[in-house]
């Protein structure tokens, strides 16, 4: 019973509230309902939210318990306020992915028995990784001194001075948060429920990746996410790839970062300079998935915006668009001061 | 300047590996290229790559990437840029999708398929997957459950410092961190890094010594009977036991 308690929280926090978080990003008049899309505008203003608010609150020295308090209680006035304006939208987009399931093919069958299959593994396999000794004992820390690492996560004494590194990206705080809220032990947390929904996550990104690039053709779609599928789980040649970081390490920040953030991130980036028309909502989409980038990973503050560079320059200058290319420069503001700040602290 | 191109292409080969994907998401490149007709999608995909590959070879930008972004030892990481699975993904789909005869795109399917498993290697395949059958809940080696537990129950609501071995150091803190250790996965001072050579070296006195200074009162540890009966004459207690493990407790703290 009090598993179930606790699958049923991890649902709300890794599913529903994202889902209604992210409703209030999507354009309505020109995009069609999106659960994916929504789920993932969810989770990157989740992402940019808590590096907004964990970052001061770290050199601060506030309480683990209070940036809960406060990040949690915006998170659900966000989601309730979205829920209340956007609810005609979230009806729609459940209806249409009820439809969707109902209409499912035999390749689209195929392609998420291939996700199921990569989700299954991390629910009942065991792949551990020495990188824990930071990501996952950071999150214990976390709840055991209620501090935000003001404990060293490899001995447990106080530190004297903060880990700059970690403290700018606090993906672990992130995931200490998470098993403060549904009440499972950070290492169930990481190496079980996690992967379940970011997993998903990120076939999310290709999905949408799909639709842009087949304009539709739900038999191209199903089989271009077939062949990601296959691309993923056949990329342990090395263990550097984004594939192996994807289907063996997913709750680490930077694995985040290379699965499903950097791909998602070429999406918009790309989008930002193809549509005819932009507004203040696209440039706010790029602002939070900048500012995820920062969160998960201190790689993530120097990758993202090379990666929006580069396609600055291939779709931007091409087309002369240098208003967009100075608007998505601003965008990367957060990755400017937390190099900034990184650089200037001892 | 020239010697920061060779690094990236050192860390080219080591992302690379042995693999056959790279070839595969060229052959992709080339096939959107020359054979589709989208030129929205080529210009993204071909010139996106065409520029990551400037910025990644380029001496100027490599060396300041290496020094002043990223790092040199993880330059390999910049390779995330390059949306490989997404390419290779999206040529095959539109070769397969170019036919209109359902076997052809079902021989053209399988076709991609094959190149895809044959091009890299499998993560769950067995003798090479990272992946063991789960041993309990918290996916973490069943002895550092274990020796926790046993270590928990002993101490009840004492302090807790642990001197253990690497294959024990990495976890214990991740299962419960209310455990402090004398040293961890990060070595962080000279004394730390003397006892972890002890620790490995088998020298129980100055496992005791180092362990002491560090503040530890308990040592998880592979000892021989010989190395047990100078555990016991330097004080310590044995309160359990793994496998070929033994845990022990300072009594002298």
């Amino acid at each position: 019973m009090d598993s179930v308690v606790k699958i049923l929280f991890a649902v709300f926090w890794l599913g529903i509230i994202p889902f209604c978080v992210g409703v209030v990003l999507e354009r309505e008049k020109e995009e069609k309902e999106s659960l994916a899309k929504s789920v993932l505008f969810g989770y990157f203003v989740m992402f940019a939210l808590f590096e907004v608010l964990c970052v001061p609150a770290a050199f601060l020295k506030i309480s683990f318990s209070r940036l809960c308090l406060v990040y949690a209680g915006i998170v659900l006035i966000w989601a309730i306020l979205s829920f209340l304006i956007k609810r005609k939208r979230i009806w729609n987009c459940l209806k249409s992915f009820q439809k969707g399931l109902s209409g499912m093919t035999f390749l689209w069958c195929v392609a998420l028995l291939l996700i199921a299959v990569q989700i299954g593994v991390y629910v009942v396999g065991m792949a551990t990784d020495a990188d824990d000794a930071m990501y996952v004992a950071s999150a214990t820390t976390s709840l055991h001194t209620d501090g935000i690492f003001s404990y060293s996560c490899y001995s447990g004494r106080p530190v004297s001075v903060l880990p700059k590194r970690y403290v700018l990206s606090p993906f672990p705080i992130f995931l200490a948060f998470l098993s403060k809220m549904t009440g499972f032990h950070p290492t169930v947390m990481a190496h079980t429920i996690l992967p379940v929904f970011l997993v998903a996550a990120c076939y999310f990104v290709y999905s949408l990746w799909g639709r842009k690039l087949f304009d539709g053709d739900k038999k191209a779609e199903s089989l271009f996410l077939i062949f990601v599928s296959l691309v993923h789980i056949f990329s342990y040649y090395t263990v550097y790839t984004q594939g192996t970081f994807l289907l063996i390490r997913i709750w680490q920040g930077k694995a985040v970062l290379a699965a499903m953030l950097l791909p998602v991130l070429l999406y918009y980036g790309w989008m930002y300079f193809e549509k005819e028309k932009i507004g203040i909502l696209e440039w706010l989409q790029l602002l939070f998935l900048m500012t995820s980038c920062c969160l998960v990973s201190s790689m993530g503050i120097m990758l993202a915006p090379i990666m929006l560079g580069l396609v600055a320059v291939v779709c931007g200058f091409t087309r002369r668009r240098w208003k967009r290319i100075g608007s998505a420069l601003l965008s990367c503001l957060p990755s400017v001061i937390l190099a900034l700040v990184y650089l200037v602290l001892p | 300047m020239l010697e920061y191109t060779k690094i990236a292409w050192e860390k080219l080969l080591l992302y690379l590996g042995d693999s056959w994907q790279y070839a595969l998401f060229l052959a992709a490149l080339f096939y959107l290229l020359f054979c589709s007709e989208d030129k929205k999608t080529k210009k993204l995909f071909a010139g996106y790559t065409m520029a990551f590959l400037v910025v990644f070879f380029c001496p100027v930008t490599a060396k300041i990437i290496m020094e002043f972004c990223v790092g040199e030892l993880v330059y390999w990481r910049m390779l995330w840029l390059l949306p490989i699975p997404l390419v290779i993904a999206f040529a095959g789909t539109k070769f397969v999708m170019r036919f209109s005869r359902w076997w052809k795109r079902l021989v053209a399917g399988i076709l991609v398929a094959v190149c895809l498993v044959f091009s890299g290697s499998c993560v769950y395949a067995p003798g090479s997957t990272p992946y063991v059958k789960a041993q309990n809940l918290n996916k973490l080696p069943q002895e550092v459950i274990s020796v926790c537990d046993q270590i928990g129950s002993f101490a009840g609501d004492g302090e807790v410092c642990v001197t253990a071995p690497y294959e024990f150091n990495v976890y214990i803190r991740q299962y419960d961190a209310s455990f402090g250790q004398t040293f961890g996965r990060r070595i962080q001072n000279k004394v730390q890094l003397k006892l972890s050579e002890e620790l490995y070296a088998g020298n129980i006195e100055e496992i005791v010594r180092l362990g002491r200074r560090l503040g530890g009162n308990y040592v998880i540890y592979p000892s021989s009977n010989e190395q047990h009966q100078r555990f016991l004459q330097e004080g310590y207690e044995q309160i359990g036991n793994y496998e070929s493990y033994r845990i022990y407790h300072d009594t002298k703290k």
